[in-house]
């Protein structure tokens, strides 16, 4: 059997391989733009998300990141899954999610410190990054909610939207057809495209003064 | 859960589901064509480079083959490029250089060399020229602090 790298360069150079591509360059976008409605953050370092998506492909077909087929039979997810990783990466995830312990040792044992108790929650600067991550999504939520206002068929699917991510689901909740559902997702899709990161960063700042 | 903790969790569910269904796999190719040139990608550019990385780090055989045969038609144009250089060229080239390494001060023996025109192979000539160029080149890296100094 070819080894993972072989087996994807051989899958990427068949018929589907330009769809894979195109799909996982669209899918680091939509990405990178999801977690930018979080982080009031942009790309660090002059990156693009097409060159996430040139990055882990290049590791793929280097070798330098596995794909097991076992694990993940579908080429395009576990692509997907990498370019996912990268991009928390890049955010400030890792910040969040990898603050380094306080504690230390003393001659009669060890100094404690609130991370001594992480069963007690966040800890401050946890707790302000994780406040404004909130406040930035609500923000997001709040234009795309304005965008759709007065649509009352985009309005049945913004509120299915808080409980599904799919369309024939989104189709049964809603009682629209799923032909109709899928012209409202490329709807949808624009106006996502309209909320940019940047924009809602912006928003949010504003809200902040009249609060 | 707080009204507040619920609202949040409910809003982040919201926009991964909004992400989730606007990624959706199933989309015609054209749809995702379509999404890429509305976020500013151009999706024939962005495949051109698909191939290139491909071809670039994961050759096939053929690739490799291509690229073993283009590298040797490169060097072998570039010496026949090199060999096309006339012997009257070669030594004109010398005296020039001879000339300059004089100008600097160096007592280059003219005669010696033009015993070694004589009798040497084209190879050889061209070799003697790399020679003299790279003691001129010497020749003049000295001479500039010297200058500085005076």
């Amino acid at each position: 059997m070819a080894e993972g790298k072989e087996r994807a360069a051989e899958i990427l150079r068949g018929p589907e391989g330009e769809r894979i591509w195109l799909t996982l360059v669209d899918y680091s976008v939509k990405y990178a733009r999801r977690f930018g409605w979080r982080s009031d953050k942009t790309l660090p370092k002059g990156f693009s998300p097409e060159e996430i998506a040139k990055d882990v492909l290049i590791k793929v077909l280097e070798g330098k990141r596995v794909w097991d087929e076992a694990k993940e039979p579908i080429l395009l997810n576990a692509l997907k899954g990498m370019v996912q990783s990268d991009l928390s990466h890049l955010f400030d995830d890792y910040e969040g999610t990898h603050i380094e312990p306080t504690d230390r040792d003393l001659p009669d044992g060890p100094q404690l410190t609130a991370d001594s108790f992480p069963g007690q929650g966040l800890n401050p600067e946890e707790e302000t990054l994780q406040s404004e991550r909130n406040r930035l999504e609500a923000t997001a939520l709040d234009l795309i909610r304005a965008e759709v206002e007065g649509n009352l068929e985009l309005e049945s699917v913004f509120l299915a939207l808080y409980d599904s991510d799919k369309p024939k689901e989104i189709a049964r909740l809603t009682g629209i057809c799923a032909e109709r559902v899928y012209s409202l997702c490329r709807e949808l899709e624009r106006i996502a495209a309209k909320i940019t990161p940047s924009r809602v960063a912006r928003e949010a700042k504003e809200r902040r003064k009249h609060e | 859960m707080s009204d507040v903790n619920k609202k949040v969790r409910e809003t982040t569910q919201f926009l991964d589901n909004l992400t989730k269904l606007i990624t959706d796999d199933r989309r015609e190719t054209s749809e995702i064509v379509e999404s890429l040139r509305a976020q500013g990608i151009d999706p024939t550019e962005s495949i051109k480079e698909f191939h290139r990385l491909l071809s670039e780090h994961s050759p096939t055989w053929q690739e490799k083959a291509a690229r073993a045969r283009a590298a040797v038609v490169t060097l072998f144009t570039s010496r026949t490029a090199k060999a096309r250089k006339s012997r009257a060229e070669i030594v004109a080239e010398i005296r020039r250089v001879i000339d300059s390494m004089r100008d600097l001060g160096s007592p280059v023996e003219a005669g010696a060399y033009h015993r070694k025109f004589e009798g040497a192979r084209d190879e050889d000539l061209e070799s003697l020229l790399e020679d003299l160029s790279f003691q001129r080149d010497l020749l003049l890296k000295q001479r500039g602090p010297e200058k500085s100094d005076a």
